[in-house]
């Protein structure tokens, strides 16, 4: 099944060109050319499987085409961000993006994140155990990919929500910020990258906005672990 | 505007008028004060018609001394004395002038070289006159006879002794007094001229030493040629600024440009190899030298936000451990594969407040270069020093000519470029080191072995345990 994208970027050309070098791979791509018409593509009636979003765009800049998405989509959103902008990935994750891939890149890499982000909204939603997962208040359905605190539906982007799933099945377990990047994420985890870091922490600041518990413990140098609250 | 000469003159806008005035106005003030000071100490006794007041006076003195020498028939020591009573007692000084041998006896105490000669000149006066000095003020003569002896009698008052007095009886005080105020005026003179010269030499000073923001601000606001100066200083350290941030940018800026481009390239790349069945080695290498490309534009870019301070600094707290065990596992296997024996020692609890992935690509820069030039051995220790940590990384290659153990951190410098070229270094890679301990306060330094190969010592704080 041809799974679709919205590629945001204004660089026609390199456009094109990844149109050609995804096509064959099973994408089909939407493209805009600008901020404005890729959020207005991107909150239209149509879904996308996933929206590559460049940072520098006219219009409106990839974070804010980010930032007033994210206020009514989850959709899952890869940024391309500039080659030597260290806070630029930062800033997106922060923003809710999902995962973040330096420009210029190797086209094998992009293809492999796409892969990755894409296979995980497959597994979580087709082959996952079919039961609902319960640890105290908190619940996580993963057939409809929607999680409950206190019966209050939780807004998770598809990052947020597999990394939630991975901690509850493992509940009381120290899972490591390499397991995470590489289950979730779908990509080993380089040295000191904070991408692990932002998700968690905008999981915990979500899970905060409705109830004020510690859930996710920090283990220092290690990764997280999910407890249950008593 | 036609400058005019006088305007030359004004001591507040020009160094000229000040150096110039300045000189005048002390001469002047110097052969004025000699001349007054030299009249003023000039002992010449100015005379005065007698007041009618003092006349009584010493009339009444003059019949008190009569009657009580009378009484005791005294000699002139015993008159000395006597005299002294009654001037005490009058609260006058009294002078006794022998007309026949022109001995002076005084009732007064007072300086050695009290001058008699104006006295002498009045043994011929007639009726009462006063005659003052400097220092005294007397009225006289009054003839009277003491034990068969004709005396003149003068009754006045020492003048305390003012400064100039002071002066006079003490030559030296003249000589500091005059020393102490003709230096401090000249250097109060040569201060204003090098006090401006001193702050204009700071600014010189730090601009050479490199940082290129420093400014004369404190010189530039003067009206004089010092000002002038600063202010040509200051324009010519913005043009400076100007011309080696530009040239800074410009290698920035292209490789900024370079990135869309490059990301086209490599897009096609990929487009290609798909197509094709079968691997073609040239697509390959294509593909391999786009990725060097897009690495030394990483570098590049890296190196322009550190260097003018751009770069975000995401400090988190890292134990050495976290930071080096899995850079030393990385390096170990590479050191396997080139069959090059790695050790790696270093206490695994100190703290670092550090931009983590910045300091680790820093090292892991310098680890691989060590690699690179190594024989047979590569090595890496830590020092802590108080609060400095030292970590050192040995090998035991060739080392560095001695004047490029600097210049190797600098962009783009390469020993030997075709050593270089065959291992794909970028040469910004000590670079990068350099401008990533520099944004976190610490140093980086090179130094050549006795026993050979070259040490490169990282410095950064640590947080006491």
């Amino acid at each position: 099944m041809n799974k679709s994208l919205l590629l945001i970027d204004d660089d026609t050309e390199l456009a094109a060109l990844l149109c050609d070098y995804l096509s064959p791979q099973g994408y089909q791509l939407t493209l805009a050319h600008d901020g404005r018409q890729g959020l207005a593509l991107a909150t239209g009636g149509q879904h996308f499987d996933l929206i590559l979003l460049d940072v520098m765009l006219p219009e409106l800049d990839g974070f804010e085409v980010l930032k007033q998405l994210r206020q009514t989509h989850l959709t899952p959103v890869l940024m391309l961000t500039a080659k030597g902008d260290d806070f630029d990935r930062i800033f997106g994750l922060e923003l809710g993006a999902d995962d973040y891939l330096p420009k210029p890149f190797n086209p094998r890499e992009l293809s492999a994140r796409i892969k990755a982000i894409v296979r995980r909204m497959e597994l979580l939603s087709v082959n996952c155990q079919q039961q609902q997962l319960q640890i105290d208040k908190l619940r996580l359905d993963p057939t409809t990919q929607k999680a409950f605190l206190d019966d209050v539906e939780l807004e998770l982007t598809g990052t947020e929500f597999g990394m939630l799933h991975l901690l509850m099945v493992n509940t009381a377990k120290l899972v490591t910020k390499q397991d995470l990047s590489e289950k979730v994420l779908g990509r080993k985890l380089s040295a000191f990258d904070r991408s692990i870091d932002m998700h968690v922490s905008n999981l915990r600041r979500k899970l905060a906005s409705i109830a004020d518990e510690e859930r996710i413990r920090t283990i220092r140098g290690a990764g997280y672990m999910l407890v249950e609250i008593r | 505007m036609k400058s005019r000469w006088w305007l030359k003159l004004n001591p507040l806008n020009s160094l000229f008028g000040r150096i110039f005035l300045w000189f005048w106005f002390t001469a002047l003030i110097m052969i004025i004060a000699t001349g007054w000071t030299s009249r003023q100490l000039a002992e010449q006794p100015r005379y005065s018609p007698a007041q009618a007041e003092q006349v009584k006076k010493l009339r009444h003195i003059g019949t008190k001394l009569q009657e009580l020498a009378e009484k005791r028939n005294i000699d002139e020591n015993g008159l000395a004395r006597l005299l002294r009573g009654v001037g005490i007692r009058s609260r006058v000084g009294l002078l006794l002038l022998n007309q026949q041998n022109d001995h002076f006896i005084r009732g007064f105490p007072g300086n050695e070289r009290f001058n008699i000669q104006p006295f002498l000149s009045l043994k011929e006066q007639t009726g009462m006159i006063q005659v003052e000095s400097l220092f005294w003020q007397f009225t006289g003569p009054l003839p009277i006879t003491l034990g068969n002896q004709q005396y003149l009698l003068f009754s006045g008052r020492h003048r305390p002794p003012g400064m100039l007095g002071q002066i006079k009886e003490h030559p030296y005080l003249l000589a500091t007094l005059v020393l102490g105020l003709s230096g401090s005026l000249c250097m109060l003179l040569a201060w204003s001229f090098i006090r401006p010269i001193g702050q204009l030499k700071q600014a010189t000073q730090a601009m050479a030493a490199g940082n290129l923001h420093s400014r004369a601000d404190q010189v530039a606001h003067r009206h004089d040629e010092v000002g002038q100066l600063g202010r040509e200083f200051n324009h010519m350290a913005e043009k400076l600024q100007a011309l080696v941030d530009s040239q800074k940018r410009i290698l920035a800026d292209i490789s900024h440009e370079l990135r869309s481009p490059l990301a086209r390239l490599q897009v096609a790349i990929g487009i290609a190899q798909q197509r094709e069945q079968q691997v073609i080695p040239e697509l390959a290498r294509i593909e391999h030298e786009a990725n060097r490309i897009d690495t030394m534009l990483e570098h590049v870019l890296t190196l322009a936000k550190l260097d003018a301070g751009q770069q975000k600094l995401a400090i988190q707290r890292v134990s050495l451990e976290e930071l080096l065990t899995p850079l030393c596992q990385d390096i170990q296997f590479e050191a396997q594969a080139k069959q090059r024996q790695f050790e790696c020692n270093y206490p695994k609890q100190t703290l670092l407040d550090i931009d983590a992935r910045l300091i680790s690509s820093a090292l892991e820069n310098v680890l691989r270069n060590a690699l690179r030039y190594s024989v047979a051995r590569v090595s890496l220790d830590c020092i802590q020093q108080g609060e400095q940590l030292h970590i050192r990384i040995t090998d035991d290659g060739p080392g560095l000519p001695d004047n490029e153990l600097e210049t190797v951190f600098k962009p783009f410098y390469r020993v030997s470029s075709a050593r270089n070229r065959e291992s794909g270094g970028t040469g910004l890679g000590l670079a990068i080191a350099a401008g990533a301990l520099a944004s976190h306060g610490g140093r980086i330094w090179a130094e050549n072995l006795p026993q050979g190969g070259l040490q490169i010592t990282m410095e950064l704080h640590v947080l006491e345990p």
